[in-house]
């Protein structure tokens, strides 16, 4: 047994050619993200090495700023729809109910369509003239509610972010009732026997028992909305001046616009450091309550 | 059960919820659909209503001037390929990793889990400058090779998730029958993982068939594009014919709705057997 | 075995290639389009919807069937914003193709300076005829240290289209001055006409109209001082050019919520005879004369806010070519540009599509229409041209310009934005 397991030229076969096109084409160019990020450089002229000067300018550049603020909004936004509605949703699919299969299928519809269709998609539902929010306010006769949507910069992120909850909603809902499904149900039948509601079968069974996978979902969505860029990219570009930039969408436009690569770099560094916190942090409000029981 | 006064308004309140979200999730896209027989004015005049006729014209337009049929087979090429290697590789890496004996497993794990968190745009410039070296810009390959090594971390993460939780018994009997290692995993390990690997094939399948960035830097010849840059290539040439572009849009959604709905009771089952025991 | 070796030594070569890589000279072919010795490669923004794209396709074509050194030329066309990524992208791995189109002036910049684009001075010298039918100082704008590193195609400034029609209609004359122009609008607006049509979705449009009221308030004077730093960009011209043009928001002159309108929604309310004018670069013309109101368009210089600096207009070059420095057979690149710069190609271009030509020739007015004739009356009525804000300064300061604009228009403070420009300015320059 430990002769076949231990085997290491199967090891080797069974490990390398992932790990070689891994290496390859994944860690060496982050690695080589990260020494970009320490130059000044177009990538073309010679290039001059700064140490932590894009950093430091990172931190004092108002759109950096705004990007990552709205990077938060949108990590909040997402955590919103796609813990807590989420788990709502599939609760209520979770204790048998008639359609459930039915339900299924339809809220997880909108997250296999692609980023771009669904940006398209909602960039007519807001559309100023023919979309279907503006012409659903003239009907109800509340014209004074009708707006510009995506061009108006304090609405814009939010038009975005709204998006965003719509389409994952059924991803992490699906992840989620997958977890409740592997609960045994003679549990659920113990409790029952003693008399407890629904609610307090939620809170003292079926929580505690997917805590693990809320864990790795929260992980998901919140390196997920970080990296966030296709949708903004069809709906706004991260217009109007700015209101919508993500981190994403900023490293894109000082990269491959103002041909800062360096700085661009960093951005992408400051990015990857924020997902590796996220790990650790929902590793931490995770195990607190844990503790707290 | 008895079923209370009480009972039957919560039900009725679990519905209306219910089918409050399925319009909010369907409603945009009939929406869509509907649209997307109209002509342009009528799009204006009459958003709600049903279309005068259901005519093809967009249909037809979309398909004839924005070569959709051309790149939805790129996308196809692209997606099945990046996924069946993907999976394939996955599969035997989170095998040696969680059933395996040696020593450096758990940092590989590690390094691989690493891959999460990474940003695909921060890798855009150096893999183009690679591609361009080995020839292989503007080729199908050189948008599935990144997407195959991103998706590994995820793949790894679902199936040694699911691996780990095989009893030991199994292989133990397999190799008093002598069976070789390659054996046990092709022909006890692989089918019994069935549904988790139909899960993260479907998991990296939806991340590739909706992928911009890759195929808009590294493709050149729109001969070889893929739908979603087509569809931004809608956005630039027909923006005061929206419903053409509507009906690009339709024909983009419908073959991953049909996957979806095929392969649904698949990646329900992949989901609750594998993914969760992570 | 031999597999792995072989694998071993191919990332061996990656990751010497990724090191060496970006900034030094790699061997790059061209563009990632497999293009042999005999194949140039041209690279150019358009799409299939661009009525010229075909004009640029047959002279492409024609060269390609007949010319001394045996090449075909392939032009490979790509949306604006795919094209800017793919550029850069092709640049920072040096992989650039044998010619492409380039903006003037910033964008071309740091190509040049980092030795991506070959010096085409040697060749205009040698051939002056070619050098001296480019209006004067056309080429300044390609031209860096001396050296020419592009040739421009086309010339391109913004005038004010409108309708003769509605004009008609409504007893309004083509206003001569800023007020006149005022009234002009606010007698449409009365009549339930709207006055301008006016796209707020892409940045640069509004952003070339504040320019535009900024060059009639303090002339080419302040662009120069701008361009060299003497003065700030929250200066009192700009900051009251953008509260002008808020005003003209305000007073609901642009077509309504004009702040979400696409370029192409806006072309379209002015072709549909919704607005009674337009205020767009004179290389829409094209699209114009196949418009439904072809007939009756007509064009005149937005009249400035202060008559002494009257027909200073936003305007430059465009279309310009460069060759890349990577390119095997410069001189058939050369060669092509050449070609096409001919009078005879040029004024294919102009008669079929519209496009002012960048160089000087006899124009068969025969052959134009009223709106081309109107058009190429009013260009070479301008006294001063004035390039964009975003070619002159790029991506950074240029395109802040133009967020900056829009922010005023949006409602925000037009000190309060203008002030945050300078900011980002002073900021930016050391990234």
């Amino acid at each position: 047994m430990k002769k076949v397991l231990g085997d290491k030229k199967a090891i080797a076969i069974f490990v390398l050619p992932a790990f070689f096109i891994y290496a390859v084409f994944a860690l060496i160019p982050i690695g080589y993200n990260i020494y970009v990020s320490f130059l000044q450089t177009d990538l073309m002229s010679p290039s001059q090495f700064v140490g932590l000067k894009n950093y430091m300018n990172l931190f004092k550049d108002s759109t950096f700023k705004l990007a990552l603020k709205n990077n938060i909004l949108m990590v909040i936004g997402s955590l919103i729809a796609h813990l807590p509605v989420a788990l709502f949703l599939g609760n209520i699919l979770f204790q048998k109910i008639r359609g459930s299969h039915f339900f299924q299928t339809v809220f997880f519809l909108p997250s296999v369509i692609c980023g771009v269709a669904v940006g398209l998609t909602w960039t007519f539902v807001y559309n100023s003239e023919f979309g279907l929010l503006n012409k659903f306010f003239e009907i109800v006769g509340m014209e004074s509610l009708q707006h510009v949507w995506l061009s108006d910069k304090k609405l814009a992120l939010f038009c975005i972010i709204i998006v965003v909850m719509w389409q994952f909603v059924g991803y992490h809902m699906i992840i989620q009732l997958a977890a409740m499904r592997n609960i045994s149900g003679d549990i659920y039948e113990a409790a029952e026997i003693d008399g407890a509601s629904k609610w307090v079968q939620f809170k003292a069974i079926t929580f505690p028992m997917i805590k693990p996978i809320l864990k790795i979902d929260a992980v998901l969505i919140i390196t997920g909305s970080l990296k966030y860029y296709d949708l903004i990219a069809v709906m706004t570009g991260g217009g109007p001046n700015h209101a919508t930039e993500l981190m994403s969408t900023y490293m894109f436009y000082q990269g491959f616009r103002t041909l800062k690569y360096g700085y661009s770099a960093s951005i992408g560094v400051v990015l990857l450091l924020l997902c590796i916190c996220s790990v650790f942090l929902s590793n931490f409000v995770f195990k607190e309550r844990e503790a707290k029981q | 059960m008895r079923s209370t006064a009480k009972d039957k308004v919560i039900l009725t309140l679990k519905y209306v919820v219910l089918i409050a979200f399925s319009v909010l999730c369907l409603y945009p896209l009939v929406w869509l659909f509907l649209s997307s027989f109209k002509t342009n004015s009528e799009l204006y005049s009459n958003p709600w209503g049903l279309p005068e006729s259901f005519s093809l014209a967009n249909y037809i337009q979309a398909i004839t001037e924005g070569h959709i049929l051309q790149y939805f087979m790129n996308s196809v090429i692209i997606a099945v390929s990046a996924v069946a290697v993907s999976v394939l590789l996955g599969c035997m890496v989170s095998y040696a990793i969680s059933r395996m004996d040696w020593k450096l497993s758990k940092i590989t794990m590690s390094i691989f889990m690493l891959g999460m968190m990474i940003p695909v745009y921060a890798m855009v410039v150096p893999l183009f400058s690679m591609f361009n070296r080995m020839g292989l810009l503007n080729t199908h390959l050189a948008v599935i090779i990144p997407h195959i090594a991103i998706s590994f971390p995820m793949t790894i993460f679902i199936l040694t998730g699911f691996l780990a939780s095989i009893p030991n018994e199994l292989e133990e009997a397999a190799v008093m029958d002598g069976c070789t290692i390659y054996q046990i995993f092709f022909k006890i390990i692989l089918p019994i993982s069935k549904s988790s690997i139909v899960t993260v094939a479907v998991v990296t399948f939806i991340n590739v068939w909706n992928d911009l960035l890759l195929p808009q830097i590294f493709l050149t010849d729109s001969s070889k594009m893929t739908l979603p840059v087509g569809l931004t290539e809608f956005q630039g040439q027909y923006t005061t014919n929206y419903v053409v572009e509507i009906a690009a849009v339709i024909l983009t959604i419908i073959p991953s709705i049909l996957v979806y709905i095929g392969l649904h009771k698949n990646i329900m089952e992949g989901m609750v057997s594998g993914a969760v025991k992570g | 075995m031999k597999k792995k070796v072989v694998s071993m030594l191919l990332t061996g070569a990656m990751v010497c290639g990724l090191m060496t890589g970006c900034g030094g000279s790699g061997s790059g072919s061209s563009g990632g389009s497999n293009s042999s010795d005999d194949t140039i490669t041209v690279m150019c923004v358009g799409t299939e919807a661009d009525e010229y794209v075909a004009g640029y396709e047959k002279i492409a074509e024609e060269f390609s069937a007949d010319n001394e050194y045996g090449v075909k030329v392939k032009i490979d066309f790509y949306e604006n914003e795919q094209y800017k990524t793919k550029l850069t992208t092709l640049m920072a791995s040096n992989a650039v193709p044998d010619i492409f189109f380039t903006w003037e002036l910033s964008y071309l910049e740091p190509f040049v300076a980092g030795g991506k684009t070959a010096d085409l001075t040697s060749y205009l010298d040698e051939d002056t005829e070619w050098r001296d039918s480019f209006a004067d100082g056309t080429l300044d704008l390609v031209s860096y240290d001396g050296k020419t590193y592009a040739v421009p195609t086309q010339k391109s400034l913004c005038v004010m289209f409108y309708n003769k029609e509605i004009f008609s209609n409504n007893d309004v004359e083509v206003p001569t001055t800023y007020d006149e122009f005022l009234a002009a609008c606010d007698t449409f607006k009365s009549n339930g006409v709207t006055p301008m049509a006016l796209c707020g979705s892409d940045a640069w449009i509004p952003a070339q109209f504040v320019q535009q009221i900024a060059a009639g308030m303090a002339g080419d004077e302040l662009f120069q001082s701008i361009c060299d730093g003497s003065e700030k960009w929250n200066n009192e011209t700009n900051i009251k050019a953008a509260e002008e043009v808020k005003k003209m928001a305000d007073q609901e002159y642009f077509n309504n919520g004009f702040i979400g309108t696409s370029p192409e929604e806006a072309r379209e309310i002015f072709t549909s005879g919704k607005s009674a004018m337009w205020f767009m670069g004179a290389w829409e013309v094209g699209n114009l004369m196949v418009s439904d109101i072809g007939e009756s368009i007509g064009v005149f210089t937005m009249p400035a806010y202060d008559s002494q600096y009257d027909n200073i207009s936003v305007g430059s070059i465009d279309t310009s070519f460069a060759v890349s420095e990577n390119c095997k057979n410069k001189d058939a690149a050369v060669a092509f540009l050449k070609y096409w710069t001919q009078a005879e190609n040029e004024g294919a271009l102009l008669y079929d599509y519209g496009r002012i030509p960048a160089n000087n020739f006899e124009i068969d007015a025969s052959k134009l229409s009223e709106l081309q004739a109107a058009v190429i009356e009013t260009s070479n009525a301008q006294v001063g041209l004035q390039p964009w804000w975003d070619r002159q300064f790029g991506a950074g300061e240029g395109v802040e310009f133009n967020n900056t604009c829009v922010a005023v228009l949006g409602g925000e403070d037009a000190q309060d934005a203008f002030d945050e420009l300078q900011q980002f300015a002073d900021d930016n320059a050391n990234r």
